[in-house]
């Protein structure tokens, strides 16, 4: 898997970000498209300037359309509509057309906290009966459920089952980790607590399904300090090489 | 000053782990001792090994986490194995040059056992503890316990400054004092001036445990995850004279062992963050 970091839409004009990015061991970006998306090919040639990939999007539910045209323009095969939707259909079947129109595929993300049951969520997928319907899994999402606010467990719930229930569906992977109690999005393995992700089994699962898109970072953070930011950027990218058993500089 | 994080035996018994915590810019170790291991009977050697790996790492053991009985048992639970656990754990500190052995209390303050009884109660302990301490060549400091928000029912006997205060005051010796925990602290639901209780906290600091939460559990986060507000209190520490090592207890335990070199650089830069925003360079 190539390593990734979602970025907002502006921030692929700093050029000097995406020149850091690259520079820390990133190898690519997937834009968030939020915002006013001006100038598009710009956008896209200061990426590829960078050296760095676009395997895929994230998309707003306001503005679905413009984000899949200029997905498209980006050359991404999937975008991924943004977190919580809360189940509405009306607006997928709406958006399913605009899909096939600009040959970008839809990944519907698992919720975190509304899909208690995997199986319900794959039964909603599945309801769209469209190629041009796929999955963003994330595995933080998952993380939470079954766990109360304290990230004590509530009941049983087998995360890695749920990975591979959901399997072929899966088109993009947003990775990020938390303490099984809020949807953290903190990087990979700084929470240690029994209710962190188990990253080895997570992987083995993505591999199992055949998954072969980017692990896509996407992370909060705001640290307000500007180096130990960028500090905090090359440890995420570090730490998810060394989980894909790639090799680190050091 | 010397930066330290708390670790267990996966990296504390490993040469090149600990050289890798060196390079990442520690110079000192608060040791989480497996305490079963502390009853085998190969301890001996293991101790020594762990002196030698030290010494080649160029690495200070400054502190140790005491085995301790169950957070929720009376100061008069007691029990032979865990007695002679922490016994153990003692003369190892003594013998790894270890400056202070952090203890947590016993006792939660309820309608059959007052303040008063659990307070003499630790302080009898711990004057038996800091007998075989000091014969060892090490000290004592005594933890602050908060009185959690998941559990209010329970006030933990240290989750009351005064009251923590007290017990050192009563063992009334120099090498037993105090461990402050600031992600404990951040916890607490009965100290609403967490600056004050530093304060008056402050002078008897020989060791802390700096980790942050998000105020619902006790998770040992690194620094910039959470809302422990670190810059007043840390510098309130450092004001009263402390001079010990800047010590993060995050939590470790789970961490890909291949990854951890990753996080000793990501918490060495946080602590520099730390004490620059603290201004106790």
């Amino acid at each position: 898997m190539k390593v990734t970091l979602q970025i907002d839409y502006k921030k692929a004009f700093d050029t000097e970000y995406l020149a850091f990015l690259k520079e820390a061991g990133y190898d690519g970006v997937e834009l968030l498209l939020n915002g006013e998306l001006t100038n598009p090919e710009k956008a896209k040639k200061n990426i590829e300037n960078a050296g760095l990939i676009m395997p895929q999007t994230e998309i707003v539910k306001d503005n679905v359309e413009e984000g899949l045209r200029v997905s498209a323009l980006f050359g991404v095969k999937w975008a991924c509509l943004q977190g919580e939707i809360n189940y509405d259909t009306n607006l997928i079947v709406k958006s399913i057309p605009l899909a096939e129109k600009y040959g970008v595929g839809i990944a519907l993300e698992n919720p975190a906290r509304y899909s208690n049951y995997i199986d319900a969520f794959c039964i909603w997928v599945d309801s769209f009966k469209s190629e041009w319907i796929g999955v963003c899994y994330n595995p933080a999402h998952t993380n939470i459920i079954g766990n109360d606010d304290f990230g004590l467990k509530k009941f049983d719930f087998d995360r890695i089952e749920a990975l591979k229930k959901v399997g072929s569906r899966i088109k993009i992977a947003h990775m990020n980790d938390n303490n099984g109690d809020v949807d953290r999005k903190m990087a990979p393995t700084i929470s240690s607590t029994p209710c962190c992700i188990k990253w080895k089994e997570t992987l083995d699962a993505f591999s199992e399904v055949k998954f072969d898109g980017a692990f896509s970072l996407v992370l909060d953070i705001n640290f307000g300090k500007y180096d130990l930011e960028r500090d905090y950027l090359k440890f995420a990218v570090n730490v998810s090489k060394i989980l894909l058993g790639k090799e680190v500089a050091r | 000053m010397k930066k330290s994080l708390s670790i267990n035996d996966r990296v504390f018994n490993n040469l090149d782990h600990l050289k890798g915590y060196k390079a990442a810019g520690f110079d000192a170790i608060d040791y989480t001792c497996g305490w079963g291991h502390l009853l085998r009977d190969d301890r001996e050697e293991k101790i020594a090994k762990a002196k030698e790996n030290l010494a080649e790492a160029g690495i200070e053991c400054y502190s140790i986490h005491m085995p301790c009985y169950n957070i929720f048992l009376q100061p008069d639970e007691l029990n032979d194995a865990k007695e002679e656990e922490i016994k153990r754990s003692l003369e190892m500190a003594g013998k790894l040059g270890v400056k202070w052995c952090v203890m947590h209390p016993m006792g939660t303050i309820d309608d059959v056992h007052t303040a008063k009884w659990i307070i003499e109660k630790n302080a009898e302990n711990a004057k038996r503890y800091l007998e075989i301490a000091e014969k060892a060549g090490t000290a004592i400091a005594l933890e602050n316990v908060p009185h959690f928000g998941d559990c209010p029912q329970y006030v933990f006997i240290t989750s009351i400054v005064e009251n923590h205060l007290e017990i050192v005051e009563k063992v009334g010796s120099p090498n037993f004092q105090v461990c402050w925990d600031f992600g404990h602290q951040q916890l607490n639901i009965s100290d609403a001036d967490k600056l004050q209780t530093v304060k008056t906290a402050a002078k008897y600091i020989r060791a802390f445990h700096f980790q942050s939460n998000y105020g619902n559990m006790d998770w040992h986060f690194a620094p910039c995850f959470g809302n422990v507000d670190w810059k007043d209190i840390v510098k309130t520490v450092y004001d009263a004279g402390y001079n010990g090592s800047f010590n993060l207890e995050v939590d470790i335990d789970r961490v890909p062992v291949d990854c951890l070199f990753e996080h000793y650089k990501l918490y060495s830069r946080m602590i520099d963050e730390i004490v620059k925003d603290a201004g106790v360079c």
